[in-house]
Formats: C-alpha cells, sequence, structure tokens
C-alpha cells in the first residue's frame, strides 16, 4: 500500500495550516460568547409561519437563518461554512427548549456584544410555552408529570426523560456520498419528481406533499447558503493579494459550484461534506456523524492526484481545516452557566478502515491521512474510529494507537465481526452492513439510511438501590419503584435478583414510553429536514427521518451502572449470603451511614469479587445480567412499529447518575460516578491487568447488543515503543476474538496520576510498568509517585 | 493453613503473578514470580523476594488500627500496644492468617505456596493472548533457581501447554540445575551486574565467577538476552557497561543487551518489611542515552 510513503511525506511540520487556525480558535474561544443571530432569525420565521404545516415552518426557519446569520472567511481557512455568527460563538436553539435561567442577571457577560437582554426576553417570550420542550410536557397530564418530576433529573435520576428535547439528539449519519455525488440540485430533481408523481387525495398525500416541499426549500437554501460564501470569497480576494489571493478565488469556485452540482475534485467533495454537515447543525444542532469519509472522499482524492492536481501534502491541509471545523461546534443546550465553557461538539464520528460492500480491505491511503491531520493538528473534533476487520493492514491499526500514544484519546477500536454480525440480526442485507459506519460514540449504523435516535438513560444501580429498599428511594425519601421485597426477609440472593430486576423491568417500560412519545413529538414538530433529504427512503415515502421514514428506525435505551450492580450483587451474594459475615441490616445500615464508622465492613465488600479480574464469581453475574436485559429491552415498544434496541454505553451520564446515589454493597461510597462505559469495570476494581478486564468483559454475549464500550487506561510506560503498541494492538485483536465491540484507550497523564494520589481507591488498578519491573501506582512512596508524575508530564508534555 | 510438613516437589513459593508482562520477554507474557534469592543485592528491588519464605508485608499506610490481626494471629506475633498492633517479625510463621482478617488489605502475605497445577492453571487464563502476540510465561523472581524443580516441572508444563518459556535469571545456582532447567527453556534473560569480582561480592553478596561461566555455558545452549540493571554508582559507568559489552562480545557471541533503567519503584517496600533501604537516585535519560551509545548496535534501553 501506498498509504505508508504518504504518511513519511507529511513528515511532521509544526506549523501547519490547521495547526495554526486550531490554535487561533482556542485563542477565540476564550473570549467567545453566546450569539442570539440564529435564535433571532428563527423567532423572526416563526413569526412569518404561523399556522403552516411544521414541515414548512422548519424549512423556512433553516432558509432564514442560513441566508441572514453573519458568515466570514477567517484568514487562512480553505473551507468555509460555520456553526454560529461568529468563530467559536454559541448559538441557541430557543424552539427545542427555553430555560428561565436564560433571563438571570449572569447571561449579561455571556451575551455577545450586538444583542441585550431584552433580545433575550423577546425569544423566552415566543418560546417558552411553544418550543418542543415544554409543548410535551404541558400535554401530559399531571399524575405523568409528577412522575416525571419524582423519577427524573430532578429527582431521584432513575432514568433521563426530562432534558431529551433540547436538541435533535442525533447520532446518525446521513449520505454523504449521494450529496457529493448528486449535488443539492440532483436532489431537489428528485424531490421534484416525487412532487409530480403525488397527487394530494387524503390526509397522508397531503402530508407528504408538505414535506417534499419543505425539503426542496432547505436544498434551495443550502445552496444560497454556499452563494454567499462564493461572494464573500471573491470580495477577499479582491482585497488580497499573493497566495492568499487564489485561495480566496478557489474558494469562491468551490462554492459557486457545491453543494448545488457534483463534485468535481477532492476540495469540492469536502467542502460538500461541511457545508452538508453545518446544515443539519444550523438546522437542529443534532450530533451527527459524517460516517466513512476515507471511503466517499477516496475517489475524488485518487482522481486529483492521477491529474496532479493536488499533492497528499495538499489533501492533509484540507482535512487539517476540516478538523479544525469541526471542533469550533459548541453547544449550548440547557443552559446552565457554570457548566457552558465546558459544551463541546461531542458525537462527530469519522470512521477508518473497515472492508467494502464485497468484504474486501477498505484501508486506503486517505485513512491514514485522516489519521495524520489529528496528529497534527490535535484538534479533539471529530473523533475518529477504526474499524478492525482480519484484513485489515496492522501498520493502520499501529499508526492508530500512535495516535491514542498521543494523548488524545482516540481513535477508538470497533470489531467488524461482531458489529456485522449484530447488523444482519436486525435485517440488514451483507453489502449494507458491511458499508456501516459508527455514529454517536459507537453505533454501528447504516449511514444514509438510519434515523437520529433518541435515547432512554436508565441507572440500572439506582435500580438496585430500589431494590435494596422495597422500591423507596432513600435519598428523595419516596416510594417511586413496585414492593419488590423486604431484604430484610429476603431468603436467597436469587430473591434479591428477582428483585432488582423487576424495579429495572418497570423503569425500563415505563421511561422507554416517554422516549417513544418524545420521538414522536420530535419527528411532529421538529421533523429534521435537511437529514431527511438525505436519508433513504425519506424522499419515496415523503416522510420524515425521524419518523418512518428512514430505512432502520432508531430507539435506544443504556444502561447506566450495569457492572456497579454486577459488583454490589457479588458482594451480597459472597459477603451476606455465602459467608454470612455481613448481616442484611447491617448492611442496608451501613449503606444509610455511607459507611461512616463502619470502615472494615466496606473494605470486606470491597475485598469481594469484582468485575474485571477474570473472576467467574463476579463476571458470570454481570454476564447474566446483561442476558437477561437485552432480551427484556428487545421487547418493548418504540414508536413506528419497532422495538427498543440494547445500546449499553454512558458517554457522561455516570457522572450524574452517580451524584443521585447512595452507598452501594460495592463500596462505592455515596455520590462517586458509576463505572464508565458500559463493560468497563469500576473504577479501580481490576487488579489483575488488562488481559484479566478484556476476559471478563469478554464473558459478556456482547453480539446482541447494539454496541459496548470498553475504556482502558495506560500509563504511558506501557505504550512507549512500538513493539509495546503492537501489545496493545494484541489485546484489541484478543478482545474482538471474544467478541468484543469496541475498546478505546486513554493515556494516563500527569493529572490523574495527581488525582490517584489523593485518592488513591479509585486508581488502585493504575500500573506503571518498565522493564523487569512493575507496580501499582497508588502503592508507591509520596515522593518516587512524585517523580513519576515528573517523568510523565515530561514524555507526554502535559 | 500453612504448617511445617515436608512439601512435595510439584510445589513452590510464589509471590506474585503479573498478567500482560510486556517487556520480559517476547509477546505479552505472565510472569510468575518465585520466592527466594541467593545474592543479596544493595538495591534489591523486590526485597520481599529474597527470602524463601513467605513473610507478611505490612503497609502501614493503610492500617486503621482496627486490631483484627492481633486477634487472628495463633501465633502470638501481634500484640497490642496502647491500641496499635505491634509485629515481632522473629515470631511470625508466616502463615497468612492476619492478613486473611484485614480489612483494608494492609497486611498482606508475600509468598503462597502453590503446585504447579494452580500456576499453569493461572497462566493458562491468559493462553489466547499469548497466541496472538507469540507470547509466553517467564519465570522470574527472586531467582527461579532458587526453587530448581519447581520451575523445571512449571516449565514442563507450560510446554505441555505448548506455551513459549522465557527464564529470568541472576545467574547464581549450580550448573546441573541450570542444566536440567533448560531443557524446557526457550529463551534465557540473563542479568549480569558488574564484571568486577569484588564488587560484585561486595554488592551482590557474591562474586561473578559462577554468573559468568553459567553465561558461558547457556550462550552455547540457548537463545540469550543479557539484562544490565543499572545501578547508580555501582554500574553505571561507562567503563562497567563497556567491560560487560566487551564481555558479551567476545564471550557469549554478540548477545543483544538491555540496559535497565533504575527506577525507585521497589523503595516503599523496604518499609514494608521494617528493612532500610539505600536510597539511589534515578539516572537522568542523557546518562541513559550515552551509556545507550557505548553499546552501539549491540542494544538499547527498553522501557
Amino acid at each position: 500500500m501506498s498509504a505508508e510513503k504518504v504518511i513519511s511525506l507529511a513528515g511532521d511540520s509544526p506549523e501547519s495550516r490547521g495547526k495554526r487556525l486550531w490554535e487561533r480558535a482556542l485563542e477565540e474561544r476564550k473570549h467567545a460568547k453566546l450569539s442570539l443571530a440564529r435564535a433571532l432569525l428563527v423567532l423572526e420565521s416563526y413569526r412569518e409561519t404561523e399556522g403552516l404545516p411544521a414541515p414548512i415552518r422548519r424549512a423556512r426557519a433553516l432558509e432564514k437563518v442560513v441566508t441572514g446569520i453573519p458568515i466570514f472567511i477567517d484568514s487562512d481557512e480553505l473551507l468555509v461554512g460555520a456553526f454560529s455568527a461568529k468563530p467559536m460563538y454559541f448559538e441557541w436553539y430557543p424552539e427545542y427548549a427555553v430555560d428561565q435561567e436564560m433571563l438571570s442577571q449572569d447571561i449579561d457577560r455571556l451575551l455577545a456584544e450586538n444583542h441585550s437582554r431584552k433580545d433575550i426576553a423577546r425569544i423566552v417570550h415566543y418560546f417558552k410555552d411553544s418550543c418542543l420542550q415544554s409543548s410535551f410536557f404541558s400535554l401530559l397530564d399531571d399524575a405523568k408529570k409528577q412522575r416525571i418530576k419524582e423519577a427524573c433529573e430532578d429527582g431521584a435520576w432513575v432514568y433521563r426523560a426530562k432534558t431529551t428535547l433540547d436538541i435533535d439528539r442525533g447520532y446518525h449519519s446521513v449520505d454523504y456520498q449521494k450529496a457529493i455525488e448528486k449535488g443539492f440540485l440532483g436532489v431537489i430533481a428528485e424531490v421534484k419528481n416525487e412532487l409530480r408523481d403525488t397527487r394530494i387525495h387524503d390526509d397522508d398525500s397531503y402530508r407528504k406533499v408538505n414535506y417534499l416541499k419543505g425539503l426542496a426549500i432547505v436544498l434551495k437554501a443550502g445552496i444560497r447558503y454556499a452563494g454567499r460564501y462564493a461572494s464573500l470569497a471573491r470580495g477577499l480576494a479582491g482585497k488580497s493579494s499573493g497566495s492568499r489571493r487564489s485561495e480566496l478565488e478557489a474558494i469562491a469556485e468551490v462554492c459557486d459550484r457545491v453543494p448545488a452540482y457534483p463534485a468535481r475534485s477532492f476540495h469540492e467533495a469536502v467542502q460538500t461534506s461541511l457545508f452538508l454537515h453545518v446544515l443539519i447543525h444550523l438546522e437542529s444542532r443534532a450530533q451527527e456523524s459524517p460516517g466513512r469519509m476515507d471511503q466517499f472522499l477516496f475517489p475524488y482524492y485518487q482522481k486529483d492526484i492521477r491529474e496532479d492536481t493536488l499533492t497528499p501534502e495538499s489533501a492533509l491541509e484540507i482535512l487539517e481545516c476540516f478538523r479544525v471545523k469541526l471542533s469550533t461546534l459548541r453547544l449550548l443546550s440547557s443552559i446552565k452557566y457554570n457548566e457552558i465553557v465546558s459544551g463541546e461538539a461531542q458525537y462527530h464520528n469519522v470512521t477508518l478502515g473497515g472492508q467494502t460492500a464485497d468484504g474486501r480491505d477498505a484501508t486506503n491511503a486517505l485513512s491514514f491521512l485522516f489519521l495524520k491531520a489529528a496528529q497534527r493538528t490535535r484538534t479533539p473534533h471529530p473523533t475518529l474510529s477504526i474499524r478492525c476487520h482480519d484484513k485489515m493492514p496492522k501498520d493502520f491499526a499501529i499508526k492508530g494507537l500512535e495516535l491514542v500514544r498521543g494523548g488524545l484519546g482516540f481513535p477508538a477500536f470497533f470489531n467488524d465481526k461482531s458489529n456485522i454480525q449484530w447488523l444482519l440480526s436486525i435485517g440488514a442485507p451483507l453489502e449494507e452492513a458491511r458499508s456501516h459506519c459508527i455514529s454517536g460514540c459507537l453505533h454501528s449504523t447504516v449511514p444514509g439510511r438510519t434515523s437520529p435516535f433518541d435515547v432512554l438513560f436508565i441507572s440500572i444501580a439506582k435500580c438496585l438501590e430500589l431494590a435494596l429498599h422495597d422500591g423507596f428511594d432513600p435519598r428523595t425519601g419516596k416510594q417511586l419503584g413496585p414492593k419488590s421485597g423486604e431484604f430484610n426477609r429476603m431468603h436467597s440472593y436469587d430473591d434479591l435478583v428477582r428483585a432488582f430486576k423487576a424495579q429495572v423491568e418497570t423503569f425500563s417500560r415505563e421511561g422507554g414510553a416517554i422516549i417513544s412519545e418524545q420521538k414522536i413529538a420530535r419527528s411532529q414538530v421538529m421533523p429534521a429536514m435537511i437529514s431527511s433529504a438525505f436519508t433513504d427512503d425519506c424522499i419515496k415515502k415523503g416522510k420524515g427521518c425521524l419518523a418512518d421514514g428512514a430505512r432502520y428506525n432508531i430507539i435506544i435505551q443504556a444502561p447506566v451502572g450495569m457492572i456497579d450492580a454486577a459488583d454490589s450483587l457479588a458482594a451480597i451474594k459472597k459477603c451476606v449470603f455465602e459467608d454470612g459475615a455481613i448481616g442484611r441490616q447491617e448492611l442496608l445500615d451501613a449503606l444509610a451511614a455511607n459507611f461512616n464508622g463502619n470502615e472494615p465492613l466496606r473494605k470486606r465488600l470491597i475485598k469481594a469479587p469484582k468485575y474485571g479480574n477474570d473472576d467467574d464469581f463476579a463476571d458470570g453475574i454481570a454476564a447474566e445480567l446483561y442476558g437477561w436485559w437485552w432480551k427484556m429491552v428487545s421487547e418493548i415498544d418504540g414508536p413506528y412499529g419497532v422495538k427498543q434496541l440494547p445500546a449499553p454505553y454512558s458517554i457522561s451520564v455516570h457522572g450524574a447518575a452517580g451524584k443521585r446515589i447512595g452507598a452501594l454493597p460495592s463500596g462505592r461510597l455515596a455520590g462517586q460516578p458509576l463505572a464508565d462505559g458500559s463493560v468497563s469495570p469500576c473504577q479501580g476494581a481490576d487488579m489483575n491487568g488488562p488481559t484479566a478486564v478484556i476476559n471478563s468483559a469478554g464473558k459478556i454475549d456482547q453480539v446482541p447488543l447494539f454496541g459496548t464500550l470498553l475504556n482502558m487506561k495506560f500509563h504511558p510506560s506501557a505504550m512507549k515503543t512500538d513493539e509495546d503498541l503492537k501489545k496493545v494492538y494484541t489485546l484489541i485483536k484478543t478482545y474482538f476474538d471474544y467478541g468484543g465491540k469496541h475498546a478505546q484507550f486513554n493515556v494516563v497523564d500527569s493529572k490523574t496520576l495527581k488525582e490517584a494520589q489523593k485518592q488513591p481507591e479509585r486508581h488502585r488498578n493504575l500500573m506503571v510498568r518498565v522493564a523487569g519491573y512493575s507496580a501499582y501506582f497508588t502503592e508507591l512512596g509520596p515522593n518516587v509517585q512524585d517523580e513519576i508524575i515528573m517523568r510523565t508530564e515530561f514524555t507526554s508534555g502535559g | 493453613m500453612m504448617s511445617d510438613t515436608v512439601w512435595r516437589m510439584d510445589s513452590g513459593v510464589v509471590f506474585n503473578i503479573q498478567r500482560f508482562s510486556i517487556h520480559d520477554g517476547p509477546g505479552i507474557r505472565t510472569t510468575v514470580f518465585l520466592k527466594g534469592c541467593p545474592l543479596r543485592c544493595f538495591w534489591c528491588q523486590n526485597p520481599e523476594s529474597q527470602s524463601g519464605r513467605p513473610e507478611i508485608v505490612f503497609d502501614r499506610r493503610k492500617c486503621t488500627l482496627c486490631g483484627a490481626c492481633y486477634a487472628a494471629c495463633p501465633h502470638g506475633a501481634i500484640a497490642l500496644e496502647a491500641g496499635r498492633p505491634v509485629f515481632d517479625r522473629r515470631i511470625c510463621k508466616g502463615c497468612g492468617q492476619c492478613a486473611v482478617v484485614c480489612p483494608s488489605e494492609a497486611r498482606r502475605l508475600s509468598g503462597t505456596r502453590m503446585t504447579v497445577e494452580e500456576v499453569i492453571r493461572e497462566v493458562l487464563k491468559d493462553a489466547k493472548f499469548y497466541e496472538n502476540s507469540g507470547g509466553g510465561v517467564t519465570l522470574s523472581g527472586g531467582e527461579p533457581l532458587a526453587q530448581p524443580e519447581f520451575a523445571r516441572l512449571l516449565f514442563k508444563g507450560c510446554k505441555q501447554a505448548e506455551l513459549h518459556t522465557t527464564l529470568d535469571t541472576c545467574g547464581w545456582a549450580p550448573w546441573p540445575d541450570i542444566e536440567k532447567l533448560l531443557e524446557v527453556v526457550d529463551l534465557v534473560l540473563f542479568d549480569i551486574k558488574h564484571l568486577d569480582a569484588s564488587m560484585h561480592r561486595e554488592a551482590a553478596g557474591h562474586d561473578n565467577l559462577l554468573i559468568l561461566e553459567n553465561a558461558r555455558k547457556i550462550s552455547k545452549l540457548k537463545p540469550m538476552r543479557i539484562r544490565v540493571p543499572l545501578v547508580p554508582g555501582f554500574n553505571d559507568s561507562p567503563e562497567a557497561v563497556s567491560a560487560i559489552a566487551a564481555f558479551v562480545k567476545s564471550e557469549l557471541g554478540s548477545r543483544d543487551i538491555d540496559l535497565l533503567a533504575y527506577n525507585r519503584m521497589g523503595e516503599v517496600k523496604y518499609d514494608f518489611l521494617e528493612k532500610s533501604c539505600v536510597p539511589l537516585p534515578s539516572q537522568s535519560e542523557d546518562h541513559l542515552r550515552m551509556l545507550e551509545s557505548i553499546l552501539g548496535g549491540q542494544s538499547a534501553v527498553p522501557e
């Protein structure tokens, strides 16, 4: 493969354009504010379109935004389009959710220079009752409202249903290839054909026609958006000289051409991709993924290289610009001032490698270039995912691990075998299954054919807490779950497991029903127009991708804290039911006191078998729970005739949910985060190293699960040489032989080590590995720890 | 519980089994650390490996003063003075009862007697990783040859399971034991600490004559790598390293040499055993690079 050559050719120029742009963006980030440009345009449009059908309203709103929002071209940029009116600013999506906190005094310091609180007041006034979130909740009866208040984010946090409607959740990936190959005009022609063939004769056909008209509006708006950039670039070119002048002229030409017409060059194809991605976000802020960019861009890359109009270096520069662009997307969802700066782009996944539809290795020169672009810019987004399979070149995996070693936390590695098997099991044809991309964090979806998701996050660990208290939540003092039996009177471990499962099932069904309704409300009120234009078979059916326009309609349940529950059950089984070392009331009392005054009892619980140590006692419990859970969830109805899918992952919910849970029998203290991911051990519980973790995770039957998440941390000493990287790759490969779905590695930085000094218990597993010697970090003396921290800082630059 | 019965030859004292060992032989390995060592190197990083008997290591930072150990000790090795457990190592039989009851893992038993079968069962857990990486099992210590028959039976078991075997040795053992063990060894990692016999004796308790002689003999029989634990002020001078390199080149047939940088990670364990540690500084990267350059192509500093 020529890819190797490309990489070495690119070298490590520290002053790449992408790096320059990103450094500037980081500087701008410090002063970035909340822009109301988008929200005010949406408000204006909504006033003009009152009474019109939702698809038209939404289309007209996007049209207003993209034709009215201020645009800019930064001095070095090669790609244009932006998620906000100014670099790194936040835009607001009040039509999804309005938070009264926006009216508080604090907003002044965040508000962009040209806006006032009066503007905010106007927006809040208009949307506070009619935004998606308000309209959904206002239609619920009082009992249901009360229930959500008590069981969800504002109460016990058994599941999340209150703050789910603030944006389009996304997690899908649209058909970029179609946009690039046909151009928006080609898609408009498709829409027009469908309109021509559709006679209005009933409700459905009326709705269909409106939908199609809406699609035509957003597609034309997208073309106008590019046209604005063409004019701006031309204007700027007139004022520039030298090479920047020709760059600006080139940008103008590209924007004249795309996304209206089929792309002819690599530059045009990437620009089409960016426009499409930006349009999706300006409409709904969906967390959509560009998918298999190394595949759909490759023909353009090859052609340009062949015709000598592109070099690997210039292609790399364009990819770097793409990365920087995606990293400028900010997230302002629910308005919590203290969290405002932490919100960022999140699940904008680019998938690399994998297989072709006919089962050949798909890794190409661009796959390597995408890694290189990330290495050079060091931007956090888009995150990269590598699809692993038997025919994958090992070099590619090793290059990926080199990037991991650099401390970016990606690429993540995915197992084709297990993921394709899953797609086949839900009815995907083999060729589509092989063409899947990773969207969201870790979901293998068929791009351009899959609906955005709705997700029920459910706190499994909370369900265990409820089961130990007969359905009563000790924290909020409410009887939330069914009366599943008093722990004190249970005769056996099996009684407890039954009670626990009853709690989980109750809330899975209850929460599943609510997010199912939410998905329908979303589809009715916010019918993701741009995404629908690029999702089969929305045009043909005249239905949105959130509704059953998409071929694969997805709604998922994500259990958080399954491993905490397994560890807790293992501890109870061992200490209470088998050894009789701890009494049931004694345990409940200790939990209620957060183990205060009973540290020995807590230590005993911590000593009990824990998942992640290749110990069948605890691993068996985790495997059994997952096996039961996915079958139970798969029978719960979703919207549009589909069932809910079992998709265990946690993003950052393990932190939020953990705050609302008291001490657990696993020994975890009240309020601490739950285990992250879905098959990762609890923090600090795995004491036998990564092979034991992988053996444990391998005992869970993962094929029926729609993605799993295994996070592993390494001290840089385990990833120092190429030989080390090969060994880490063997970990991945072996895990995938077992049927594991996803593995992601983090190189521990000095910050984590300092944390470990303060909280040794949660980092017990952290190992420093050097030739001839290895040691657990937390066991070392403080001065030696300090020395290792210093050396870690030295080798990783942070 | 431990007693003083005579142990069968197919069991031995193991003080650690470390999975995902990536720097002690090819591929992903499990390193089995056998207890007991004939040398007494002043810089030893595993002081708990020196004695061949199981012994208690005590991390006072973790002790909650709960007193459980006092109640559990059947030999009266732990007394209670003003509410604090006071431990008399001379009385301790290493039965480990106190470690079993210690809720905070402050007391741990270093060294448990395990049968060959038990160890093999443990190492086979990662068979898939060995297979995928070309790894296997490494015996280290302590000194594996301090329990020669146990070591041989372990490796025999590994070979029966078709696992690659690496012996990590200090080289101070009777040749017949080594020769017998080599039948089931695929690779030898051989420590050479110093070429000067008297300096060696002073630093490690024995001179190096037997060690160098064994190195010569092994080099004729098995693939081997030479490992030099760089000890500040003892052997990390250009002269000491050059001398070792010259010996290896002329007498062992140009074997690879790994220079192992000194690290202080073993320091804390002296505390755990109430022994005093000779404090040594770590080497700087520059110094390591310089020593490495002496070896030329002969090898490198693995980390």
